[in-house]
């Protein structure tokens, strides 16, 4: 039986928007991967991307699903920092953005994130980073398919696997077909969409409630909620900013536009995506704190944001956020299926398998991977064991982890292969014991601590003198 | 040959299993309406303030019209308010302050008639101690401002040593 009962959108209106908005996207795919045929334009289209787009992808990417239904339920858990700590995920992009010059730099036939980690800190470093990588995107991949299924539950009562299944399939279509550029391409329209929708429904919230009766019912029904000194956002504060950091770091995803961006254009396209991005999550959080005024029940915490959006403004609202988040979903889902199926086809397959596979077969491989990625995730997504925020947190201690193994790599000569291989080791199993013992807010903080401060004890006991010039592998005879 | 004459002649296993399920009939239970429905919590100390409540009526499920969830301060509902009524099957609460809150919940079937109400749950919110929270927020702090100074302090020297890098 469903924990939901009551929704706002009739499930035939919401099956032609998903119609509406799948053939769109799978033709936009199809129009914009029409001409590239060989592999380093499928899969970093052809690394020549601009300022405009650049900056819109890498917003569009980091405003996923996540950002939009997980920031209203974090704020309706946590509160004010609730959402002002997932706003702090965008001084992840903020940071990054020094390191994708140097990256660039440093890299300039680079495809992979894991290639960075392999010529720097040497084999059994570039092993425990590809699980720790592989673990997040799949962990990423299955809270968006959730994110999916949990939608259009929410807005129109579709059983939970039947959404989750057509916007999955939806995603993996459109990417399947238009590789790298289609993926850029859409997400640039994705982004108009969600800065749009959201802008859209904050002010008619705004209008509909107002401040003051919002402030009222938190401060009756749920006090804590307003409450600057409440234990777990006051932990949650810098948890989050430290996994955003660790995400973004490590994350193929952004290595893969670092890469693909124009000279000089990697630093400007990351910074100005941060400052675009970190008002998002405020307004999206926002509309969660309205919940009370409202008298809204809400099942579930990460369906908040489109029963609150749906209640309050009815099928205009349902219809609003359903096409916002399906974008929002979409630039996520699409950007991650290609970089992870790229991570899996030039890390494990081409350098563990078939190290004299031409780009064609390569391409066809990166293809499958993209496919066979969907089916695990959606064969994982079918049981929906947990709720995002506690899925995504989990893979936070894993991730943090890189954080100094990363930059410092990116920066020092003397950090060395067995600090940067204890760091990722140490912080993830510490952080993974933060997270069972004290609660999914505290996971990411762990697990960057302990790390941050292995790197800085090896490279300081043992340093090392690495030559940059390692990093400049000549480009494979594809 | 009477009744009681054919359950007599009947093995003595059969007997018992049929014994079984007439004491089973006959208990109050067996009834669908006769049932209460069960509510459970997602946690029943709240270190963060929040927590999902989940009821369901098995068995029933067809005929209900909606639940009624109740919430008290005291485990004898004496001031109990009625914190949710509807057709739903789960509520998320949030932002409580310290203290212990008691739910029951009764579903209201589409004929008028209500269930009993099920047995009392008490979640206790505990927030964590304000010194753990200051401490891992201290530590959150340390690390980012010295990543982030780290990569400023780099980009700035790689930028002297090597202004195209």
């Amino acid at each position: 039986m469903s924990i939901q009962e009551t929704a706002i959108l009739e499930p035939g209106l919401a099956w032609i928007l998903i119609a509406l908005f799948t053939l769109l996207y799978v033709g936009l795919g199809w129009y914009f991967g029409r001409h590239d045929k060989d592999l380093d334009q499928f899969v970093l289209a052809g690394r020549r991307v601009g300022l405009a787009v650049g900056t819109a992808t890498a917003m569009a990417t980091w405003v996923t699903s996540n950002t939009t239904m997980m920031a209203p339920q974090l704020a309706y858990q946590m509160g004010i920092w609730g959402m002002i700590g997932y706003s702090l995920g965008a001084v992840g992009l903020l940071l990054f953005a020094p390191l994708a010059k140097r990256i660039r730099h440093l890299m300039p036939y680079g495809y992979t994130s894991g290639d960075f980690v392999r010529l720097r800190y040497g084999k059994l470093a570039w092993r425990i980073f590809l699980a720790i990588s592989l673990f997040y995107s799949l962990g990423w991949l299955v809270s968006l398919g959730m994110a999916g299924g949990v939608l259009t539950h929410a807005l129109s009562g579709i059983p939970y696997w039947q959404g989750m299944t057509v916007i999955l399939a939806a995603c993996v279509s459109y990417t399947l077909i238009g590789g790298f550029r289609a993926v850029i391409g859409t997400d640039f329209i994705q982004s108009i969409l969600i800065l749009v929708g959201l802008v859209v429904l904050a002010w008619l919230t705004i209008g509909s409630i107002g401040f003051d009766e919002i402030h009222t019912s938190l401060e009756r029904e749920r006090p804590e909620l307003l409450s600057l000194m409440m234990p777990a956002a006051i932990m949650f504060l810098f948890n989050n900013l430290l996994f955003g950091m660790g995400e973004i770091f490590h994350s193929n995803v952004w290595w893969t536009r670092a890469y693909s961006f124009r000279e000089g254009v990697g630093q400007w396209a990351y910074l100005l995506a941060g400052i675009f991005w970190a008002p998002i999550p405020i307004v999206a959080g926002f509309i969660a704190l309205a919940s009370p005024a409202l008298g809204t029940n809400i099942p579930a915490a990460d369906m908040v944001g489109p029963i609150v959006a749906s209640e309050l403004l009815g099928l205009t609202g349902a219809v609003i956020v359903l096409i916002m988040v399906f974008a929002a979903l979409a630039s996520s889902l699409d950007s991650l299926l290609a970089a992870t199926a790229m991570l899996v086809v030039r890390d494990l397959y081409y350098r563990h398998f078939k190290p004299h596979a031409t780009g064609e077969h390569l391409r066809t491989a990166t293809k499958v991977t993209i496919l066979l990625l969907g089916i695990l995730a959606w064969l994982l997504c079918l049981p929906k064991i947990t709720t995002l925020a506690q899925l995504l947190y989990f893979t936070g201690a894993f991730v943090a982890s890189t954080i100094w193994p990363i930059a410092a790599g990116l920066y020092w000569r003397r950090t060395n292969q067995w600090g940067a291989s204890l760091a990722m080791v140490l912080g993830s199993a510490t952080g993974i014991l933060a997270y069972f013992q004290i609660g999914f807010y505290v996971g990411a903080l762990v697990g960057a601590a302990v790390s941050m401060v292995v790197v800085l004890a090896t490279t300081w006991a043992r340093p090392g003198d690495f030559d940059w010039e390692r990093l400049r592998e000549p480009p494979p005879n594809h | 040959m009477s009744c009681t004459q054919t359950v007599r002649s009947l093995p003595p296993l059969t007997r018992a299993i049929l014994t079984a399920l007439l004491l089973l009939a006959l208990s109050p239970a067996w009834g669908a309406t006769q049932e209460a429905p069960v509510l459970e919590s997602t946690s029943t100390e709240a270190k963060a303030g929040y927590y999902q409540l989940r009821w369901a009526l098995e068995g029933a499920e067809a005929d209900i019209d909606r639940f009624i969830l109740q919430e008290a301060r005291g485990g004898d509902f004496a001031s109990a308010e009625i914190f949710y009524e509807g057709a739903d099957r789960a509520t998320v609460i949030s932002g409580r302050r310290n203290g212990d809150y008691h739910y029951r919940v009764r579903a209201v079937f589409e004929d008028g008639s209500r269930s009993p109400w099920s047995p009392p749950l008490k979640v206790q919110v505990h927030h964590h101690s304000t010194a753990q929270a200051f401490g891992l927020f201290f530590l959150g702090g340390v690390v980012f401002f010295t990543t982030a100074g780290m990569i400023a302090a780099s980009s700035s020297a790689q930028r002297r040593a090597d202004p195209e890098g």
